[in-house]
């Protein structure tokens, strides 16, 4: 891949911290359970609000559950729903992104319909579905991708319309492929910087979405762990046991960081000229 | 570039009705029923039915759409179930400490971030550009509604600087009402500085390297004109890009940190009608936020096309 | 010159009286005035107390509204607008007589003309009313201030529900010209008796009422909601916080002088401050935990009993309230010290954790291992935690448990279907004055339980004798019943009674905490 082609450990540095952590916080997550001798639903009760110790390092929750463990949980489901969501985008913007740029016939009415979802900040859409769908990881992970597709579509789209009528494409064409193979073989290989850049940005964006969603208790449902829905909980004992609010906003702020640090590199490393033209 | 303007206006049209028909159906699917939570715990059947018909709720969906369409164009957003008063009054006076806080939001963000990328990019590759680098990228991996209760609890909670939370209005708190703006807007304008920031230094850098730059040096000009008189003047389109389309993104920040600083604003306003269903109240609310978006791009597309005339006859 | 001194002393005597008497006087005098600043939880749709079971909407509007029968700090009914009342016929008649001097908002005097208006809409459109109504014969005006109601069969409840503080049942006298205006919609105009009027309402911001200068006071001594009230304040306004954390700062600032529910973790903190006094509220709630018992496998008693065992009650009132001087177990549905108080209800299955037994029940019911879906609202500690720290308890013990945690709308609608929840907690008001008031939820098809059974009518059988008992002794024993058979057949039960805490400035006097709060009699220093 063009990615692995260019990359040099040494000459980008920002690519190699990035990777570094991101395996770090996906081991954490993926080994939780040799990490901890805690389950992270499980409650006692009579322990609650206890400030860190040697039993608890991070001290516990309103309900005594351990705030490592579900830090360590939390953390996987947002890593799960950040996946989740960056396949769901990078297939619905694929679609809608390849229909509009290669059928102009339709093309102006999807693009009005995309700039009709992209005047609602992202949030909104998915606070809205999410009080339609009920809270739940499928449906926070649908409403975060339904919010997210647009800009993927209009960045396929483009990159759709600036490869389909070059001399190789047409030459293909006339040699008798027909449009699937065309969309796969020439247009999708070629569009791939752009892709993957935005979708690690998505990626970072569905972390810290996840998050907002869950503290506003639209997101995950409890009793699964969540880093948002334990800054709410932080929120509602803030005063007594301010150790809850610290600990789940370190390992957001950390995960959604390396992400976009990741997101920067690619983008400088795969083609210097889209920094312009591509916002977070 | 008349006619520019005018077909761009007329664009707005169909993206406008397709936000008002996702707007109100959306509402109107969502599950809850308002009349129950008016009514409270205990609510019989029948009481609730006779509700439901003094309010116009029991009509069919449909019909609803096409007579509530018409009310909006004319500028009446409905009345709301619990406030007692027409969505478009409320609105009026909820605006206040909303615009309050965006604007301070964004003048400390637009300040900051121009400082911050103006610095990385005439130091750039040294220890300030890196300094500029990482405060911007935390700008926008940090959480708002983290920064808010992190805020919260050094400055008020533990300090005592602030009010934890409220707000008392301009008319009878005068000057007072800014120690409730201060936290809010600050934190959203650390995001809005990370993502200024980030931009003004790559717009900096791309203009730093052209020949006219490095003709002012061989002059002899200073630092300080090439940078501001030259160089920012000629990244400024790409700023204001961002500014712009941002701008959204703001309005849709204060949803959060207004719930977590209790002001009665546009966003803890529309947080609270989705709580209980205050459904026009919601309508108008994607309503707004959505019109705001599109005359803010509507803007930054006319400044392009009338510093860029190209634009305008493609 | 002995004279002289005598009068000279008689003088002295007289002016040294006089100042005593009026510095006493100005005293008495100077608790009036001020504006009592307060902070609310949660807002009202309305100020409509027929027209919700929103008990925050009566616990504001009691200042504005009185009714013929109110609650003394004991629960002893005393006639309030009402002068006296006779009970005829067996207990079918209620001759009512009204206190002749009461001035109204409106400058009117109120006259029966004006209960007979409110009373009607009442029994139409209110909980309560909705309760008496299939008893009930017709409301008879007598002259300008008696009134006679008739039942058509005995109704033993109906003062005490005349002045229920259970979810707006309370029945209040407006004006009758607001009802000729409104009927049975949402009045928005208010005309009542109380100790303060009606100013002005922000929705979600505050209500603000003001002193009502002409008010007529009970002559009965004052305590709680009966007898003598005085308004001493000038100006009382409610505020609408929805934070918790901004009512506290509120009152430690000095902004507020009264906050409504704060963090009880907070307890100690506010012990610590000389400006603030914690108030206790008892016996105030309790967390019910309602199935859904049209829907397997809790259409089976053994299923809903071995719920019971399955439960930990101690652990769950660590999760769900915190602090144990916060909540206590009980058993029965009035708390000790309430003439209704049943001392050994539910032995044997209250608080006897047993998951052994509970799975064989389970067994015994029939249960497929299909998963139960508690259905809780959002934004309530106790229903939140409690819901959490169920499912944690159930699952221990192997049974699969969905939580579906929803915002207040959502929960509202889906609990009442019949399908697609098995268990739902929700707080109850603990002040029941009266046992026939559970009728409103216990019994065939009440409120959202589902029930419908040979056990349900049965109950419905005992409460319909209580109905009719006016003795004290042998009401007692049906309520004994009561408990009981709600024990064995489980629609639904208390898990535990637990208190809220609110603070006040110290520099309000004479505040007593009642099961809803109440600012007459109180004044700033």
């Amino acid at each position: 891949m063009l990615f692995l082609k260019k990359y040099k450990k040494y000459e980008h540095s920002y690519i190699t911290t990035s990777i570094i952590i991101l395996i770090i916080l996906i081991s954490l997550s993926l080994f939780a359970p040799l990490l901890t001798d805690y389950n992270p639903v499980r409650n006692n009760a009579r322990n609650r609000l206890q400030p860190p110790s040697k039993e608890h390092l991070l001290g516990t929750d309103q309900y005594g559950r351990d705030i490592f463990t579900r830090i360590l949980y939390g953390l996987r489901t947002s890593i799960e729903v950040g996946i989740s969501v960056v396949i769901l985008t990078v297939i619905f913007g694929g679609i809608v992104g390849i229909v509009a740029g290669y059928y102009p016939q339709i093309d102006k009415i999807i693009m009005r319909v995309l700039d009709a979802m992209m005047a609602f900040p992202g949030i909104i859409i998915a606070i809205s579905l999410a009080a339609i769908w009920g809270a739940g990881k499928l449906n926070i992970i649908l409403a975060l991708s339904f919010a997210y597709f647009p800009k993927m579509a209009r960045i396929i789209r483009s990159a759709v319309i600036s490869i389909k009528d070059l001399d190789y494409v047409d030459s293909a064409r006339a040699a008798g492929a027909n449009d699937l193979r065309i969309i796969f073989k020439y247009i999708l290989k070629n569009s791939a910087s752009p892709i993957m850049v935005q979708a690690t940005f998505n990626f970072a964006l569905a972390i810290l979405d996840e998050a907002a969603l869950s503290f506003l208790g639209v997101g995950i449902m409890p009793p699964a762990p969540s880093l948002g829905a334990m800054v709410t909980d932080a929120r509602t004992y803030m005063v007594v046991a301010p150790w809850m609010i610290l600990a789940p906003g370190m390992m957001i702020i950390l995960s959604v960081l390396s992400l976009n640090l990741l997101g920067d590199g690619m983008r400088d490393l795969l083609d210097p000229h889209l920094k312009n033209t591509l916002k977070k | 570039m008349r006619n520019y303007i005018i077909k761009r206006i007329l664009l707005l049209i169909p993206i406008l009705f397709i936000v008002a028909l996702i707007a109100f159906f959306i509402t109107n699917l969502m599950p809850g029923d308002p009349v129950r939570v008016i009514l409270g715990n205990m609510a019989t059947e029948a009481e609730i039915v006779r509700v439901k018909a003094s309010l116009g709720l029991d009509q069919p969906l449909i019909v609803r759409f096409f007579r509530w369409l018409v009310n909006i164009v004319r500028g009446n957003f409905g009345d709301s179930l619990y406030l007692n008063a027409p969505v478009s009054q409320v609105l009026a006076e909820r605006i206040r400490p909303t615009f309050l806080i965006a604007v301070f939001a964004e003048v400390f963000g637009i300040t900051a971030g121009l400082l911050l990328g103006i610095l990385a990019a005439v130091k750039h590759r040294k220890f300030l550009d890196q300094f500029s680098i990482t405060i911007s990228l935390f700008g926008i991996s940090i959480p708002s509604f983290w920064l808010a209760l992190i805020l919260m609890y050094i400055f008020s909670v533990r300090l005592g600087w602030f009010p934890v939370s409220g707000y008392e209005p301009f008319a009878e708190a005068g000057l007072g009402t800014f120690k409730y703006i201060v936290l809010p807007a600050f934190t959203l304008a650390f995001m809005q500085a990370g993502l200024i920031a980030r931009m003004t230094r790559s717009a900096m850098l791309d203009t730093l390297k052209h020949d006219y730059i490095r003709t002012a040096k061989s002059k002899g000009l200073s630092t300080y004109s090439i940078v501001f008189k030259h160089a920012l003047k000629n990244s400024m389109l790409p700023i204001i890009t961002v500014i712009g389309h941002n701008f959204a993104v703001l309005l849709g920040g204060t949803w959060i940190v207004e719930t977590i600083f209790v002001i009665p604003g546009t966003g803890f306003m529309a947080i609270n009608a989705i709580m209980r269903r205050d459904i026009p109240v919601i309508q108008a609310s994607i309503i707004f936020v959505a019109l705001i978006y599109v005359v803010l791009n509507l803007l930054v597309d006319l400044s392009y096309a009338f510093l860029n005339p190209k634009i305008r006859y493609q | 010159m002995k004279k002289k001194l005598r009068l000279s002393l008689i003088v002295l005597l007289i002016v040294f009286s006089l100042l005593i008497s009026s510095t006493v006087l100005a005293q008495e005098e100077d608790r009036f005035g001020g504006t009592l600043n307060t902070a609310f939880q949660m807002s009202v749709a309305h100020l409509d107390t027929d027209n919700s079971t929103d008990s925050m909407i009566s616990a504001m509007m009691n200042h504005v509204y009185e009714g013929l029968f109110e609650f003394d700090e004991n629960l002893n009914l005393t006639p309030h607008l009402a002068a006296s009342y006779e009970i005829k016929e067996n207990g079918l008649v209620y001759d009512v007589k009204l206190r002749e001097d009461v001035r109204m908002h409106n400058g009117e005097l109120m006259d029966a003309d004006d209960v007979v208006a409110s009373f009607r809409r009442w029994l139409e459109i209110n909980n309560g009313g909705q309760l008496v109504a299939p008893h009930f014969d017709e409301i008879e005006k007598l002259d300008q201030y008696n009134i006679r109601f008739k039942f058509e069969e005995v109704y033993a409840p109906f003062l005490n529900i005349l002045a229920s503080p259970v979810s707006n049942q309370k029945f209040v006298v407006r004006a009758e010209e607001v009802i000729d205006e409104f009927g049975t919609d949402v009045i928005d105009r208010h005309v009542g008796t109380g100790p303060y009027k009606y100013e002005e309402w922000v929705p979600d911001q505050k209500l603000v009422l003001t002193r009502f200068e002409d008010y007529t006071p009970s002559p009965r001594e004052g305590s709680f909601f009966a007898g003598e009230r005085i308004p001493y304040l000038n100006k009382i306004v409610f505020n609408f916080i929805p934070d918790a954390q901004v009512r506290v700062s509120g009152v430690q600032t000095g902004q507020f002088h009264f906050a409504e529910e704060v963090p009880r973790d907070q307890y100690q903190i506010f012990k610590m401050d000389q400006n603030i006094k914690n108030v206790i509220i008892y016996p105030d709630r309790m967390s019910m935990l309602i199935f859904n018992n049209a829907e397997a496998p809790f259409d089976n008693k053994y299923a809903r009993q071995a719920i019971a065992y399955a439960l930990d009650f101690e652990e769950l009132g660590y999760a769900m309230i915190g602090d144990p001087q916060f909540w206590r177990l009980e058993s029965a549905l009035h708390e000790k010290g309430n003439p209704w108080h049943v001392s050994d209800a539910g032995s044997g299955i209250y608080g006897v954790y047993d998951p052994e037994k509970a799975k064989q029940l389970l067994e015994r019911a029939g249960y497929d291992g299909q998963p139960l879906v508690i259905l809780s609202g959002q934004d309530n500690q106790m229903e939140r935690q409690g819901a959490i720290a169920i499912q944690d308890q159930l699952e221990k013990i192997g049974i699969d448990v969905e939580l579906q945690l929803f915002d207040r709308p959502t929960v509202v609608e889906r609990r009442a279907k019949k399908e697609g929840w098995h268990m739902h907690l929700s707080p109850f008001i603990k002040v029941v004055p009266d046992p026939q008031i559970h009728q409103g939820w216990t019994g065939t098809n009440k409120w959202i339980t589902n029930w419908d059974s040979k056990d349900s009518r049965q109950m419905d059988q005992i409460f319909a004798e209580m109905l009719r008992e006016v003795d004290y002794e042998q009401r007692y024993k049906i309520v004994e019943r009561m408990q009981a058979e709600l024990w064995d057949s489980v629609p639904y039960f208390n898990i535990l009674d637990y208190s809220r805490l609110h603070i006040r400035r110290t520099e309000l006097k004479n505040f007593q905490a009642g099961w809803q709060p109440f600012f007459w009699n109180t004044y700033l220093e």
